[in-house]
């Protein structure tokens, strides 16, 4: 039995060390991004057109001698602020109709999660491609509308883990205490799912980050002269025969961000697990 | 044994059930009887014991009595309570009486502890919950609590999570938090089962310390008539739903006139059986609540089952104070069953 100071004492985990240098860099290019980007988005070289890494363009340059690690940085905001954006929406919305819906039960519950297996099963591109191409797009619309496709798996998770929940002997026994149904909602079984809604708020994040990332890639997403990583990959992609370089870094920033973002989920299940942090 | 109460038992009722039935809808529109009129009165500082196997309507009676049935159950009859029928209760008022002048205890230490807080935070929950005490005097009493259930070092425990717990010391502070208000009524189901049978006799005498001590009403359900004789002063043994036998403890365990009774008696285990011999079995399972035919419902099982046990039988007053739902209750002869006496093993 471990004396309880010990409870808090971490020890080093690799996936921090990985996770949070990553993150912090896609954040800070997300925040200062035309303060730190060496040219301007629309800075173009035309003695460098298509270049492989060199002193001047360590990532090289795109087909108008757009300086490749300038663009990648201020495509940064875009897509965090999309994704970011997109998951709070769903996991707010989402868990708040799944906790009042699972509250109320009866029949609207068994309406609702039926309503959401219908939308799970419609393949999240699909939907995507659908609304993108009948509006204008614009970050805000792309953000809602990712938004919305990951919406009902938070509320199908959060209503079934309050059912789970619902019936744990701990919370008969707190109602055998005199706790109300609200009290018991936010302080017991809240607390319990929060684990899992917030893993699945960072797998949500990786997943709309993809997603995101897939539809500029297709040129439905932010237009321009708003950038992103998944758009940079889409505009490159004719040359990575004349010139494989400058692809290559977009796609990296994608993989390291979003490995980065699983890898620090993963670790906080772990954290908040009081019988795995010891 | 309890049967010497402190107080004495000639004062009005704490708790008077009259006519309880609990029944459950079903999907298809049915109703499921799960406990069928039930009468008792619980007296301060009186352990009732229900006894009776699983799916007679014991914990369906535990939930009726503090208001936390499924919303698929229908309640009949009454509980009177402090000049109110409890079954008649809004939410509202029930909230205030749940956990400050009825509480229960719960059969598994391992689940009914909410993983994420720290046991005194749950000790401690249940108090602000109830009453208005200052921190200092919050943590005197969730110290007193803990020292009261016989936790030794509560300063450290108190700073623990429930996984860092043995299941006996669990189920101590699950105790803990029931008493934590100082309640008239306690409702324990089945608190030792998922113990060891060690830690069970522990637990026992400890409850059976807390209502000398304390001097609650407290209504033991269990289905081991062993564990029951150490601690329980009335008896209420049911079977489908209904009571079959009741009485005071030494009196009932003594002389059983139901043959329900009578077999469970008999499968106690006795260390004093000879080795490699097969503990009495009850043959036969329990009737399905949902197809109760008439007459005994017992007389699929019964040894002494006749022509005449087509008919039902009521509860039959052997003595102003035992009841027995048999026809040969009052002779209480039968044949072809081993009768067995019991020991306490205290």
């Amino acid at each position: 039995m471990s004396d309880s100071s010990l409870t808090f004492t971490r020890q080093s985990d690799w996936r921090v060390w990985f996770a949070i240098p990553v993150l912090a860099v896609a954040g800070l290019f997300a925040l200062l991004g035309e303060w730190i980007a060496p040219y301007s988005v629309t800075g173009y070289d035309y003695t460098a057109i298509l270049s492989s890494p060199t002193a001047a363009h360590w990532f090289g340059t795109d087909e108008l001698g757009r300086d490749i690690l300038s663009r990648l940085i201020i495509a940064s905001r875009t897509s965090v602020a999309v994704a970011l954006g997109a998951t709070l929406f769903a996991a707010i919305t989402g868990s708040l109709i799944g906790l009042l819906v699972s509250y109320i039960g009866g029949r609207l519950e068994a309406a609702v999660s039926s309503a959401a297996d219908i939308f799970i099963a419609l393949p999240d591109i699909f939907f995507a491609i659908l609304v993108m191409s009948l509006v204008a797009p614009n970050p805000t619309i792309l953000t809602i509308t990712i938004g919305i496709i990951y919406m009902p798996q938070f509320t199908k998770i959060v209503s079934a883990m309050v059912q789970s929940a619902r019936h744990a002997d701990y919370v008969t026994a707190a109602r055998s205490m005199g706790a109300s149904g609200t009290r018991i909602i936010f302080s017991d079984i809240l607390p319990n799912i929060l684990p899992i809604i917030v893993v699945k708020f960072t797998l949500t994040i990786s997943s709309a980050l993809l997603l995101e990332a897939s539809l500029s890639f297709l040129g439905l997403g932010a237009p321009p002269p708003n950038t992103s990583w998944g758009q940079m990959v889409g505009s490159l992609k004719p040359y990575i025969y004349n010139n494989p370089w400058p692809i290559v870094f977009p796609s990296l920033m994608i993989f390291f961000v979003i490995m980065a973002v699983n890898v620090l989920g993963d670790w906080f299940q772990d954290y908040v697990n009081p019988e795995v942090r010891r | 044994m309890t049967t010497a109460s402190a107080k004495p038992s000639a004062s009005a009722p704490l708790l008077s059930v009259r006519d309880l039935s609990v029944q459950f809808a079903r999907k298809d529109g049915g109703l499921a009887p799960a406990v069928r009129s039930l009468s008792f009165d619980l007296r301060r500082g009186e352990v009732l014991a229900l006894v009776g196997e699983s799916g007679c309507g014991k914990s369906a009676t535990a939930l009726a009595l503090i208001g936390l049935l499924a919303r698929n159950a229908r309640v009949g009859g009454s509980v009177e309570f402090d000049g109110r029928n409890l079954l008649s209760l809004p939410e509202r008022e029930w909230e205030t009486i749940r956990g400050r002048r009825i509480a229960m205890i719960f059969q598994d230490p391992m689940t009914a502890l909410d993983p994420l807080y720290r046991i005194g935070e749950q000790i401690a929950e249940a108090l602000r919950r109830h009453l208005d005490l200052s921190s200092v005097a919050l943590r005197t009493r969730v110290n007193e609590l803990l020292t009261l259930v016989g936790i030794d070092d509560p300063e450290l425990r108190v700073r623990q999570f429930p996984h860092q717990l043995s299941g006996g010391l669990r189920q101590r502070v699950v105790i803990a938090i029931a008493l934590a208000c100082n309640p008239e009524v306690v409702i324990a189901d089945e608190p030792t089962t998922a113990l060891d049978v060690t830690i069970q006799a522990q637990i026992v005498k400890l409850l059976a310390d807390l209502n000398r001590k304390v001097g609650m009403g407290m209504i033991f359900i269990s289905h081991d008539l062993g564990v029951v004789s150490q601690i329980a002063d009335k008896i209420a043994v049911m079977y489908a739903g209904q009571v079959v036998e009741s009485g005071p403890c030494a009196e009932l365990l003594r002389d059983p006139r139901h043959p329900y009774t009578k077999a469970l008696l008999a499968s106690v285990p006795n260390p004093a059986m000879a080795p490699k011999q097969f503990l009495n079995a009850i043959l036969g399972t329990v009737p399905d609540m949902a197809r109760l035919e008439a007459g005994c419902t017992f007389r699929n099982r019964c040894p002494q089952a006749q022509e005449g046990c087509h008919a039902e039988p009521g509860l039959t007053g052997i003595s102003p104070s035992r009841f027995a739902r048999c026809w040969f209750a009052e002779t209480g002869s039968y044949e072809g069953m081993e009768r067995q006496a019991i020991r306490p093993f205290s």
